[in-house]
């Protein structure tokens, strides 16, 4: 799966896209990112304040217990700053 | 009509709005322009830098647009919203919303701004001189 990560995520991860292959118990959002939190200690400093954090997959923003079917595309960011 | 501009160069709202004037079937028209301060909390601002998530920003608010222009019937809906490096006193985003009444041009734009706020995938950084840092989300 193709993950984009923005702003302050972006940073503190030092990429801002790449490719991971998900595991099989990976079935919601709130799975991904505990198995992203899992995986580095940059991950875990990223991610771990899971309030903070926002997700849109395929560029629909979706709560944490959105199920991962057939997403091609997430993306993690902290709370948008526009307008 | 719909036109969604999201773009790095600068922009002048004088010439936004001319364009937008041209098409005087409408009664009322709105716009609202933010723009970069350059006193901030934290500051004297150096320069603002905006990311974005580009194929998302553009769908999210072109269908916020298209949402808005049904709900208040608008004749005319021009969104504007920038990114990479601006300088204090830039124009960062506007909003042009033209309809037969007052009430739905201004009902429009106040709904597209306020929405653009909490859901574009948009996020600034304040560049002082000797530090930068994310602003934080305030609603």
């Amino acid at each position: 799966m193709k993950v984009l990560y923005f702003a302050k995520v972006r940073e503190a991860i030092g990429l801002s896209e790449e490719n991971i292959d998900l595991p099989p118990n990976v079935k919601t959002v709130d799975d991904f990112l505990n198995y992203m939190i899992s995986k580095d200690k940059k991950y875990d400093f990223a991610l771990n304040n899971k309030d903070s954090i926002h997700i849109a997959c395929d560029e629909e923003h979706v709560n944490k217990d959105f199920i991962l079917n057939n997403t091609k595309e997430i993306a993690i960011f902290p709370p948008v700053t526009g307008g | 009509m719909i036109i969604v501009q999201i773009q790095k160069k600068k922009f002048n709202p004088q010439k936004i709005l001319k364009n937008a004037e041209k098409d005087k079937n409408y009664g009322a028209l709105v716009s609202f322009v933010g723009s970069v301060r350059e006193e901030t909390n934290s500051g004297k601002l150096k320069s603002l830098f905006i990311e974005h998530y580009e194929k998302m920003a553009e769908k999210l608010i072109y269908n916020t647009a298209l949402f808005a222009k049904e709900k208040w019937n608008l004749d005319y809906c021009f969104i504007i919203h920038r990114y990479g490096k601006l300088k204090a006193g830039e124009s960062i985003v506007m909003v042009v919303t033209c309809s037969k009444h007052r009430k739905g041009a201004y009902a429009a734009n106040q709904h597209i701004i306020d929405w653009l706020k909490i859901n574009a995938p948009f996020w600034k950084k304040e560049i002082f001189e000797n530090e930068s840092k994310w602003v934080e989300q305030t609603l």
